[in-house]
């Protein structure tokens, strides 16, 4: 699964990864390979991501999460 | 004609100004680097938000896809963002803007309501009495989305309360370091472009409506945040071409002149001479 988090200055991270655990407008949502297509705006929080049990944090400000095919978009709005 | 001294003063002036359209044109190499990595950079962000909007509208219904920013109306006045730089000297590329956008008045049977970004389209407004809606300056080389979220704000206010009935943002897209190309893209209503053919049946958290509501203002402020940093690396690389041009025209110039210059001193070397030998000849005759 890969996921490419994306500001409008920059793209963060572009790499496949195993889990995504985001911090949704409805709470908390963890996604997982296959999952079904989703959009969801998101509150601000850390976005967590592991890959073979390495785990990274990247924070956001706001944004929106997409998940179509194989694919996670991450539009962060910038921490200005 | 010029006597020689006069010459050699118009040469150390002409390499003066060499000298400063030189120096421009380098810090406006140094900036081009930056304003183009910008603009090249959030192209990503910009294309990624394109497709997910378009996306969305096009597997919306009719009363989900109910936003003030989606409603098509009929257009009794019609709006336009103009970027333009804040200085001159950037060659051809403000007039080109300037006529594309004149021409695009001219084709518009509604009357045109102007947001003005940059001092130079403030004075376009001015000069050809054109009514604006907001007029910002001084924007910089490095707009952050601080600066260009109230551009959009007004912009989007500006359509909701239906002073305008559309939206069109005119800037310089930056194509290359030689070529600039003035544009004008549809800006609101957003109409979503030519559905995707892998368009997703998405699940909508909260619900489709609340995440239209947040994504279409999140859209209008990208495509203005990444308009005006193209029009921006537009600017450098136009001023950078014509102060090289300059430069090397003026350098052309003192070639031109110290050619002048010696042909003249050896004229007048040879006039004297001629005087003393034919004065000698006078005496010894």
């Amino acid at each position: 699964m890969k996921l490419e988090v994306v500001t409008t200055e920059e793209t963060v991270f572009s790499e496949d990864v195993d889990i995504v655990i985001a911090p949704g407008a409805e709470g908390q949502l963890g996604i997982l390979p296959r999952h079904a297509s989703l959009l969801t705006a998101l509150n601000s929080g850390d976005i967590v991501v592991r890959k073979d049990g390495q785990e990274s944090v990247i924070t956001v400000n706001g944004g929106f999460l997409e998940v179509a095919g194989d694919h996670v978009r991450i539009l962060a709005n910038s921490n200005q | 004609m010029a006597s020689v001294r006069q010459i050699a003063r118009r040469i150390r002036s002409v390499e003066n100004t060499a000298k400063i359209t030189k120096a421009m044109a380098m810090i406006a190499a140094s900036k081009l680097r930056r304003s183009q990595d910008a603009a090249t950079q959030g192209r990503s962000y910009a294309e990624n938000m394109a497709a997910i909007v378009s996306n969305v509208v096009s597997q919306m219904n009719e009363d989900e896809s109910h936003q003030p920013l989606l409603e098509s109306r009929l257009i009794k006045n019609a709006g336009i963002a103009i970027i333009a730089p804040d200085r001159g000297l950037t060659g051809g590329l403000n007039a080109n803007i300037f006529r594309s956008v004149s021409d695009f008045i001219k084709s518009q049977s509604s009357p045109i309501k102007v947001v003005a970004i940059g001092k130079k389209s403030v004075d376009f407004t001015r000069r050809n009495d054109i009514e604006t809606i907001a007029e910002y300056t001084g924007i910089g080389d490095r707009p952050g989305p601080g600066d260009t979220l109230p551009i959009a704000a007004d912009i989007a206010e500006a359509f909701s309360n239906e002073k305008v009935d559309s939206f069109h943002i005119a800037y310089g897209q930056f194509v290359n370091t030689t070529l600039q190309r003035p544009v004008i893209e549809p800006l609101l209503p957003v109409i979503p472009s030519e559905v995707v053919s892998n368009s997703v049946g998405y699940i909508f958290e909260p619900n489709a409506a609340e995440v239209l509501r947040r994504l279409l203002p999140r859209y209008l402020e990208t495509l203005v945040h990444h308009a005006i940093l193209e029009g921006n690396a537009s600017e450098q690389s136009a001023r950078m071409v014509a102060m090289n041009q300059a430069t090397d025209n003026a350098n052309d110039m003192v070639g031109d002149l110290t050619l002048l210059m010696n042909k003249l001193r050896q004229e007048t070397i040879t006039t004297e001479l001629l005087d003393i030998v034919g004065g000698v000849a006078a005496l010894e005759s």
